[in-house]
């Protein structure tokens, strides 16, 4: 049960500090006299004001019988458009035509070679910096749904404290690197002494 | 008046007045003190609970009757105040204030509402530290008493994961008021 006395005992083993903080102490912030007795009348006022001012309402306008018309004048457009670029197609000479497809086939082979080479040379460097850099404390951990959420929201804190990177997002496949720091700290809050193992074994719980 | 009761008059038509009225003077004095202790200042406060009742009722055509109604408004008064900061924060630096350093809860003492401790100022300068969404688990434990599946429901987080980072917000804010009375 999460009851308020729960809740406190919670606090109590986890921090007596933050524990007598909250059970000694009132509420600290005031607020003006009446001021709830005010604040529904003065919410139904901002919602109603709103409301009659058009909130979420469209505040630009159009020309009478726009749409009406909206739709002809785009195809006439189209119709234009594509008339137009037949007749420049039919005016160009088959001769330079065809030139120009074989010069645009010879130039378009050439960049496909070149970009496939970039690539392979890219990767290989990639995988060779991969090897060569030693992640201490290195665990692959295969994620489930839920897990990878608590990974999300700990995006924030993980940054900060340890270092990570994905792998392969789509198999929710993660590398974990983390600093001895972080591990033993991470070990402090929950009251043991783990290891990367047993850390793994701590996510996959959770 | 029950929680089915209310959800079914908030969702007619006829009834929707009446029952928003009672919705917003059963919880506006929770959502008020959640709201001031992201905020601290009054008239912010002021500002996003009516923004967060006026939310709510424009979204109250789309609220599904198998949630909870408190959680759904802690969860619209949590993203406003969050969305809120950030956007304080944005004008700060816009202004080129220097935001990083500088801590809204260090002026509480010079505000004419509040009347806390020392160790709260501390408090509430330590929540300013935490990152949002863990600093909203903190806050919904520790000064709301919620329970971890009703703060999973107005976050969307697994309890698991809550826990943890409840645990891991009591400990840097207890390591930050102790490094202060130091």
């Amino acid at each position: 049960m999460d009851t308020k006395e729960n809740i406190l005992n919670e606090l109590k083993e986890v921090s007596p500090l933050l524990y007598d903080l909250k059970t000694s102490n009132g509420q600290p912030f005031k607020i003006p006299a009446d001021y709830f007795a005010a604040l529904p009348e003065n919410i139904f006022n901002s919602i109603e004001s709103g409301l009659s001012e058009g909130i979420g309402k469209q505040s630009f306008k159009v020309p009478e019988n726009y749409f009406n018309g909206l739709s002809s004048s785009i195809l006439t457009a189209i119709e234009k458009e594509e008339n137009s670029t037949t007749k420049d197609a039919a005016r160009t000479p088959i001769v330079i035509e065809l030139h120009q497809h074989r010069k645009r086939q010879k130039s378009s082979s050439f960049k496909i070679y070149a970009m496939a080479a970039a690539i392979a040379g890219l990767f290989i460097f990639m995988t060779f910096l991969n090897n060569s850099i030693t992640k201490p404390n290195a665990v692959e951990v295969n994620f489930s749904e839920a897990e990878f959420d608590f990974l999300e929201e700990y995006d924030t804190e993980i940054t900060n404290e340890a270092s990570y990177s994905l792998i392969d997002l789509s198999n929710q496949s993660i590398d974990l690197s983390m600093t001895d720091e972080f591990v033993a700290e991470l070990a402090v809050y929950f009251d043991e002494d783990m290891n990367e193992n047993e850390l793994n074994q701590l996510y996959h719980d959770i | 008046m029950t929680e089915q009761v209310l959800i079914a008059a908030l969702q007619d038509n006829h009834q929707r007045n009446v029952a928003f009225k009672t919705l917003v003077e059963t919880y506006q004095e929770k959502l008020y003190w959640h709201i001031r202790r992201f905020v601290f200042n009054h008239e912010d406060a002021n500002d996003i609970i009516q923004n967060t009742f006026i939310k709510a009722w424009k979204g109250l055509d789309n609220f599904r009757a198998e949630a909870k109604i408190y959680t759904w408004l802690y969860r619209i008064a949590t993203n406003e105040s969050i969305t809120f900061i950030n956007s304080r924060k944005k004008r700060a630096i816009d202004a080129l204030e220097d935001e990083e350093g500088f801590s809204h809860a260090e002026h509480l003492s010079a505000d004419e509402y509040f009347d806390g401790s020392a160790a709260e100022v501390k408090l509430f300068q330590a929540l300013e530290t935490l990152p949002e969404k863990q600093r909203a688990v903190f806050q919904l434990r520790y000064f709301e008493e919620m329970k971890y599946e009703d703060i999973s429901e107005v976050l969307g987080t697994s309890v698991g994961g809550l826990k943890a980072s409840y645990h891991h917000a009591v400990k840097k804010i207890e390591h930050f008021i102790i490094e202060k009375n130091d």
